[in-house]
Order: structure tokens, then sequence, then C-alpha cells
């Protein structure tokens, strides 16, 4: 699993895309409780006076076949949905499995951030095109089921001699719960836990919770469940594989979170702790938090920015000048631009992508010049071809191509 | 209300007296101006204290005045929010027996203040250009006994305290209406100037709740208001200049940051783009010397994106040392800079100027020792001529720690 995360991500991004997804698998791995795995996994659980859905998916035609294939192991109206976080990987689907008695149970937060989607709809698209390449965007259909039943710390109800205790924590979003059903053993966690170091401090997406993120962890540990089903990725079966890939979670988090407080408490500048910070070796080899999703340096910029405000310390970035106003001076000082493409591709030769995109930006800035920004396009994607994380590959690729739209 | 009468407050608290002002705002209501207002309402069944101040000497000395006009113990002190300058002298009225109520955010803001105990005296250092440390203010909170998620409500002496939770200044916000007397403490959803909703070194907070709690607290229609900070409000006018200006401040600028991250726009082209409209403007109760505008769109852009500003070049960036050394050779001459940094001083382009000497600053070169002086010059002279508190102190502030390195 691990090894190839980041194809079965590209996997999954392309049969959303394509719509071509393959035929549904509806696993039953105990009695009366399944999941089908997807771009959010689906939870289902059936009982003989209702059925329980457990987060939607992001793609509808997909929901249409999970439904169907409900449909062919009962005739159990479906009477609950319940939204693990309000993401649009776990809700956009939602109106397919909706019946006339169907209850939708989500935490309280989950309207405000449905609230917030549609209010920012053309700017979330635009970075979801970015952070999974354009092939995700065409499924979000921005038509919320809002909660009908919504919660502050938790929910417990009965159904068929089945209890769901719906348990609130902060974690990858604010209005996050897991589902815990006592009598099985069964914990559907949705993204506390996804085959990937956790993602908290996701390049363009609002603050998360770390701490908050391996408490709550610590409390499914707690209850000692027999089976696992994550929001993303396969099922966690056994107390030995639970307990340690949970505990990989929690030890990552609680790890990003003491050293960030520390080097603040010390004054350190973010460029110093992503320089300092290094993860024990015992997490960098676990296979349940490989860094091609969420990773490290994310993480440490995620909670950093969560402690601190948008002023870095340096009083000159206060209230600074135009980034343009800036790099004019500096173009002013050089005198021959020449020199700064020249040099740009000399470290271009040498590898230094990075450092060469920061001198080119001062002509892109500074004068908009086309050589400059044909070279950064031709750079960026350099970038991409070598990055084994989705994220950040992404990003490079998506704005290569627009780099190379705008010539 | 200016930055004078600010720094007046600030200098009471420093002294740290118990001669503080008891003010009589109608039968069973008193009021303590200070750095943190503090409410007392006085009933037969004992004494509700609505906020703690910062100092525990002022606290000490309110607590005095309690007891000339009450023999009524104190039974509950209610926190607007979880801010040291509400929460500092708790221990005074707890200490007679006082449970404390709060909104459940504010336990996990005491933990964060405790846990970056030394950051929060390093920023707030900055910000009131006070050192915290001295009063060991940030780690000995008083935690609430009694917490509530959405609206707590309890009578006391014939009296109906209905304690109403929203967002704003912080995620842990309350006001307390008390409908028999028609009062309503508003905490920090007023004080005396513009609404503090993007302080540069503090984590997320606000906008478009605090507009909606302005809406809740026009509804209630209070006689008499009592804010976090500044004068008791009893004028119906004032009033609604009050509480309109600020809901429609706080809509202005969630509409505008909004609008524009849909356009595609990037945050410095916001910053230039949004003007305040000339009736907010000109608003007494709007003025910008602590919260202003320009924190506000940094705040709320802040609270909707990720750490990621969108150029490929920022996602793995080099150190900026590195940057500026190669910008500093392209240049080829340090004095070239200086020269320039003073000739863009004397145009009166200050800021401007400060973005030149850090790159020499930044790359260790030799002319470091005059940049740092220059740097210096020209922060005090930024400082000076400042009308906004904040950006005043973290100027003043940065100006004396170059000096002290230079010493």
């Amino acid at each position: 699993m691990s090894s190839n995360i980041l194809n079965l991500l590209d996997t999954q991004m392309n049969q959303v895309k394509d719509n071509n997804i393959q035929e549904v698998e509806l696993i039953e791995f105990k009695d009366n409780f399944y999941y089908v795995p997807g771009f959010g996994n689906v939870g289902v659980v059936i009982t003989d006076e209702g059925v329980v859905v457990i987060d939607t998916g992001i793609n509808k035609e997909h929901a249409k076949k999970i439904y169907n294939r409900i449909r062919e192991e009962t005739d159990q109206p479906i009477r609950y949905i319940i939204y693990t976080h309000g993401h649009m990987d776990h809700v956009n689907s939602t109106d397919v499995f909706m019946e006339e008695k169907t209850e939708v149970i989500g935490h309280e937060n989950i309207a405000e951030r449905f609230r917030k989607y549609e209010d920012l709809i053309q700017h979330r698209k635009r970075i979801g095109t970015i952070q999974f390449e354009n092939k995700t965007s065409a499924a979000k259909s921005y038509d919320f089921v809002y909660p009908t039943i919504t919660f502050s710390k938790n929910y417990e109800f009965s159904l068929g001699g089945k209890s769901f205790d719906i348990v609130h924590g902060k974690g990858e979003t604010d209005d996050h719960c897991f589902i815990h059903i006592k009598e099985d053993d069964v914990i559907y966690c949705g993204d506390f836990f996804i085959w990937a170091f956790p993602n908290i401090g996701n390049p363009l997406k609002e603050i998360r919770f770390e701490r908050e993120w391996y408490e709550t962890v610590e409390g499914i540990l707690k209850k000692k469940p027999s089976y696992v089903v994550p929001g993303h990725g396969a099922l966690l079966e056994g107390e030995n594989v639970i307990q340690t890939s949970l505990q990989d979670v929690v030890d990552c988090l609680r790890f990003v979170h003491e050293k960030v407080v520390y080097y603040l408490n010390q004054g350190v500048s973010l460029e110093e702790m992503l320089e300092r910070i290094e993860l024990p070796e015992r997490l960098q080899s676990s296979e349940y938090i490989t860094q091609k999703y969420g990773c490290l340096s994310f993480a440490i910029k995620g909670t950093y920015r969560r402690y601190t405000g948008w002023f870095d310390g340096n009083p000159t970035n206060l209230n600074p000048s135009k980034g343009s106003e800036v790099a004019k001076e500096v173009l002013y000082l050089i005198e021959d631009s020449n020199k700064i493409l020249e040099r740009c591709m000399e470290l271009a030769t040498k590898g230094d992508f990075q450092l060469a995109l920061h001198l080119l930006d001062l002509l892109i800035l500074g004068e908009k010049d086309q050589k400059a920004l044909e070279m950064k396009g031709i750079l960026v994607e350099k970038l991409s071809d070598t990055d084994e994380n989705f994220i950040s590959r992404n990003i490079y690729r998506q704005l290569a191509m627009k780099l190379k739209e705008i010539q | 209300m200016s930055i004078a009468k600010l720094e007046q407050s600030m200098n009471t608290f420093k002294q740290g007296t118990k001669e503080v002002p008891f003010e009589k705002v109608k039968d069973d209501y008193y009021f303590t101006p200070a750095f943190g207002n503090v409410g007392i309402v006085v009933t037969d069944e004992g004494v509700v204290v609505v906020d703690s101040t910062l100092s525990k000497i002022q606290a000490e000395g309110i607590l005095e005045k309690i007891k000339s006009v009450t023999e009524q113990p104190v039974k509950y002190l209610i926190y607007t929010h979880g801010h040291v300058d509400h929460v500092g002298g708790a221990s005074v009225f707890t200490n007679e027996g006082a449970k404390i109520i709060a909104h459940r955010n504010v336990i996990n803001r005491l933990d964060k203040y405790q846990e970056l105990d030394k950051f929060h005296y390093l920023i707030n250092k900055r910000q009131f250009a006070t050192n915290f440390e001295e009063t060991r203010s940030m780690n000995e909170f008083e935690y609430p006994d009694i917490v509530f998620d959405q609206e707590y409500v309890f009578q006391l002496g014939g009296k109906t305290f209905h304690l109403i939770h929203g967002k704003g200044e912080t995620d842990d916000h309350t006001i307390i209406h008390v409908p028999e007397d028609d009062v309503v403490f508003t905490g920090d959803f007023l004080v005396r100037s513009f609404p503090n909703v993007g302080n540069p070194a503090k984590d997320i907070r606000y906008a478009k709740e605090w507009a909606i709690m302005m809406g809740k607290i026009r509804d209630l229609h209070p006689k008499i208001t009592i804010p976090g900070h500044g004068p008791v409000i009893t004028d119906s006018a004032e009033f609604d200049k009050v509480t309109i200006g600020f809901q429609d401040a706080m809509t202005f600028v969630q509409e505008n940051v909004v609008h524009y991250l849909n356009e595609g726009k990037s945050l410095e082209d916001m910053i230039e783009l949004i003007k305040l409209p000339s009736h907010l403007k000109e608003n007494p109760y709007l003025q910008q010397f602590y919260g202003c505008l320009d924190f506000a769109i940094r705040g709320t852009y802040r609270r909707y994106t990720g750490w990621y500003d969108g150029n490929p070049t920022n996602l793995l960036p080099e150190k900026q040392s590195v940057i500026s050394q190669e910008i500093v050779a392209l240049i080829g001459d340090e004095s070239k800079i200086l020269e320039q940094a003073q000739s863009l001083m004397t145009q009166k382009r200050q800021r401007l100027a400060l973005h030149l000497v850090d790159y020499i600053i930044q790359s260790n070169g030799k002319e470091k020792h005059e940049a740092l002086k220059l740097k210096a010059e020209v922060l005090l002279y930024l400082s000076e001529n400042e009308e906004n508190f904040m950006r005043k102190n973290i100027y003043a502030n940065a100006a004396e720690e170059i000096k002290n390195q230079l010493a």
C-alpha cells in the first residue's frame, strides 16, 4: 500500500476525472459491516431496521453504483447518512443516497463549511484544480446536502440493535468525528487515518489541528477497536496493525506539535525550524505515514501558521512594498538584466532550479520579462518531474502548464 | 480613545495600584474601566463579575470596592473570552469562592498560552511595547468551572444571565444579556477602534461571525452596553453608530476579501483595491489606531487560504540568506545598495529602503553593520510617523533590538 500510494492517488484521481469507475467493490469485513474503497471511502452498515451510510464519496456515478450494490444486499431503507467531516470527497454524492426518511448527521461546523464553499466557489474550484490537476473539478457539484441532525461534542443513536457513538474531534478539519459501533468493535475514522503522513498543513487550505488530531486518535486507540475503516485506503484489521498504525500517527503529530512549540518559544524562525526539525528514523520508515500526500515540511508550516499571525517578525514585512516595486529597485541596481538570465542558466545547469526561480521572479515581477517567464515554465516543470509528493508535484505541474499557456 | 489613552491604560497596568475607578452605571451595576474593563452585577443572592482585567492588583482593588457596596459574596466570574487582559485577575475572585463560567474553547486557549508562554511574551512585547514577562501573567490561569458551547442561562437574585457564544476577535467569545435590566456586556465585540480582526502576530480571527454577532446585539436593544474596552454606552444614537459601524465594517471586509479571492486576486492587489467607504472611514468609533483595514484584509485573506501564495517559486523556497547573497552578488557592490536606500529615504520611500538593506543584512555582507544602522534609523522614522498603535510599537521595538545588537 505505502510504496505505491502516489500511484494509487493518481489512479483514483483519474477515475474521478474519467467517470470511468471500475465495478464497485462492497467489502464485507464483518457481518453487516462494509466499506467501498474510493476517492473518499464509503462505509455501509446494514441492520434489520435500516442502513447507515458513512460518507458519500466525490463521484456521483460511483455513488449510484454503490447505492445499487446496497440494494442487491438489502431492501432496508437508508436511515442515516453520517458525515465524518465536510470535505468534498466525503459529502459530494449524498443526494444519491437520500430517501424519504433519511437523516443526515454531521458536526455543527459542517454547515458553516458548506456555506464557505458556496461563498468561495470560484476560489475553491481554482485551488482544487491546482491540488488535483483539474481532474476532480468536474465531479464536484457544490449542491450540498446539509446535515439534518447536528451535534457539538458527540451524538448517539441505536438502530437494529447496534449503537452508534459519534465522537467529535478536530484534526484535518474542525468538523471531524469518528463513529464507534461498540458491540462490534468497529470504528469508521474518516481522515484521522489516511495511509499517509497526516495532511496537516495543506499549502492551499486553511488552518488544521495537529494537537487535537493526535488526542482524538489516542481516543480511538483507547476504544480498542478490532476494525478501523479509514477515510482513504484499505481497512485496518487486528490489534497489532491498528495499534502500530494509529500510534505512528499519534507520535508523528505529537512530534511536530512539540517541536514547533519548542522552537516558537525559543524565538526560532520558520525557515530555521524547517532546517532543524527531522523526523525520528522510526517514523521516517513507517509504512503508515509516508510523505506522499501530507509531509513533514507542510506539517511544520501549517502548525507554525496556526500559532502565529501573518507578520513574520521582520519589520520590513509589516507594511511591505509591492513585490514589483522591490524587484524594480533590484533590477535598477543590477543594471543589466542579461546578467540575471545568464546567472539563471548557470544555476539551472547546476540543477539549482529553485534558486534560479527566485532570480527569474525579479525579472518577471519587475519588467514582465518574457524570456524569464518562459524559463520559469521550464524549471517548474522540471521540479514537477522529480517531486514525489502528490500535492507539490500537482502544484508544479499545473502551474508549469499555465505558464506555457501565457506565452 | 486614541493611542495616548491606550498607552495611558498600559501604564496604569504597569504601575499596578489598587486605586481603581469604580463607576455606578445604575442600581446593581458597576463598572471599572481598565486594560480589560470589568463589569459587576450585584444581586441579593450574590455578585456576578464579568471579566477580571489583566492586573491582579487592580482586581484586588475592584474586590475591595465590591465589598464596600455589598456584603454578598462573588458567586460567578464570567469570561467574555480567554485573552489575558480579561482573565488575568481571576484568582482574586476564585479565592473568594467564585465559580468561573466560559465558552468551552477558553480551555484550549489557556492551555495554548501556557504551552507557548515565552512566545507570547515575545509577541506581546512587540505589540504593546510592554514586558509582560515581569508580571508572569501568561502562566497562572484560572480555568473555567462551567463551560458551554452555544448558550448558557442562569438565574441569580431575580436576574437572568443569558450567555451567548459567538466568534469575533476570538473563537471563545461570549456576550452576556440581562433582560430584566436591558444590559449587555459585549466583551471585545465592541472596542473603541477598528475591529482588530487580523492582528499581525496572532492566530485567525472571524470577521463574518463578528458582523453576525453585531446583528444579535442590536436585536437585543440594550439600554446599557458595557464593552470590553472603552466607556459604557447609554446613548441610543451612540449605540447605533458603534454597532452599525462595526457590523458594516466587518461585512465590508468579509465581502470584499471573498469577492477578490473568487476573482483570483493576490493579497497584494487586495490591499491596493479595497478602500473603506467614507462613512466607515469617518466613523469616530472605527478609527484605525489599534485594529485597521490593512490588518483586517490580511487576517481575513489568511483565514481562507493556506501558507502557499500561488507562486510556485514560493512552494519550497530557498533560504532567504542564499537568495540575498545571489542578489547582492549580481548588484556587485554593497555600497551602491546603501546609497540607493539613502536616496529612497530622502524621497520618503522608507518602506522600500527596508527591502534593500535587508539584502545586505540577510546575506551577512561586509556592510551589514551600516545596513543595520540604516535599518534602525528607518524603523525609528516609521515608528514616529505611524498612527497605528501596533505598527508603531512593532517598528520601535525592532529598532531597539537592532540598536542592542549593534551595541
